[in-house]
């Protein structure tokens, strides 16, 4: 993917975002409480870049790794709450 | 009463009588009905298994339902399907902020890939209480089973659901980007 590369000195980052961004950890920039932009480490976009360009590109990509251990409890939360649902009565076959 | 048929347009938000789970009918069905599918094996078709099952022994269930919020993903306004498909709207519980903040920050950022927030604008129709979209649970819905639409959303919404329907199906839609 053809990357736009500015200059170190043309970008002002707040120290706070930079120790972030040391640590590995994600930087969110966000208007009006909508982000619009995300600064990760080099190392870690490398990890991605691959995910990112076939996404990019409109193929698939396995959902499951787009989520993580909240999204699933979640989606098992919803299903549990339907428990009363899925019991049924069933006749017959028993 | 069910809705009327002008009303179910795409994006609508409408109350239904939803009786769908993943679950359902199979934790009820699999634990009393185990013999009788470990005898699929014997037979190369459905039509062979169905004819050699007796007619008492074919399994009735009984469906209990759910009134829930959905959003309609096609235009069911004219009367020529009788089912339209839909997904699910589930209720933001006040303890959501705090007990999965990971997915609330993304819901109120708009960056979760799934899941998509309402309930900040009136025509949400959600009695201006949070709630979101859950792609992951799309379903066909019976017309007659909508009874109420109560909002309706934006195309720049339904552009965005549809971004996150093409991710939780994993479409590939590389041909359609490469021909634009």
């Amino acid at each position: 993917m053809a990357e736009t590369v500015l200059s170190a000195s043309s970008v002002r980052i707040p120290n706070a975002g930079r120790e972030a961004l040391a640590r590995h950890q994600p930087v969110l920039v966000q208007s009006h409480g909508r982000a619009v932009l995300y600064m990760i480490h080099p190392d870690d976009y490398e990890a991605v870049s691959g995910l990112l360009e076939r996404r990019r590109r409109g193929h698939p990509v396995p959902v499951e790794e787009l989520l993580d251990d909240e999204d699933f409890d979640l989606l098992r939360e919803e299903r549990a709450g339907d428990q009363d649902l899925a019991q049924g009565i069933v006749e017959g076959w028993s | 009463m069910p809705a009327a048929g002008a009303e179910l347009t795409r994006g609508a938000v409408c109350l239904a009588l939803y009786p769908f789970t993943p679950g359902f009918p199979v934790e009820a069905l699999l634990p009393s009905a185990e013999i009788e599918f470990a005898r699929l094996s014997r037979y190369d078709s459905i039509e062979e298994f169905q004819a050699d099952i007796a007619p008492g022994e074919v399994p009735r269930i009984v469906v209990s339902v759910k009134l829930r919020r959905i959003l309609l993903l096609q235009d069911a306004t004219s009367g020529s399907r009788d089912d339209v498909m839909a997904a699910r709207i589930n209720s933001i519980d006040q303890d959501m902020p705090a007990r999965k903040p990971g997915i609330y920050r993304r819901l109120v950022s708009g960056t979760h890939p799934t899941l998509y927030l309402l309930g900040t604008q009136e025509r949400h129709g959600t009695s201006g209480k949070g709630a979101y979209v859950n792609t992951m649970h799309l379903a066909p819905v019976a017309k007659k089973a909508i009874l109420r639409r109560t909002g309706q959303l934006s195309p720049d919404e339904m552009r965005d659901i549809s971004e996150r329907i093409v991710t939780s199906l994993e479409l590939d839609i590389s041909g359609l980007l490469s021909r634009s």
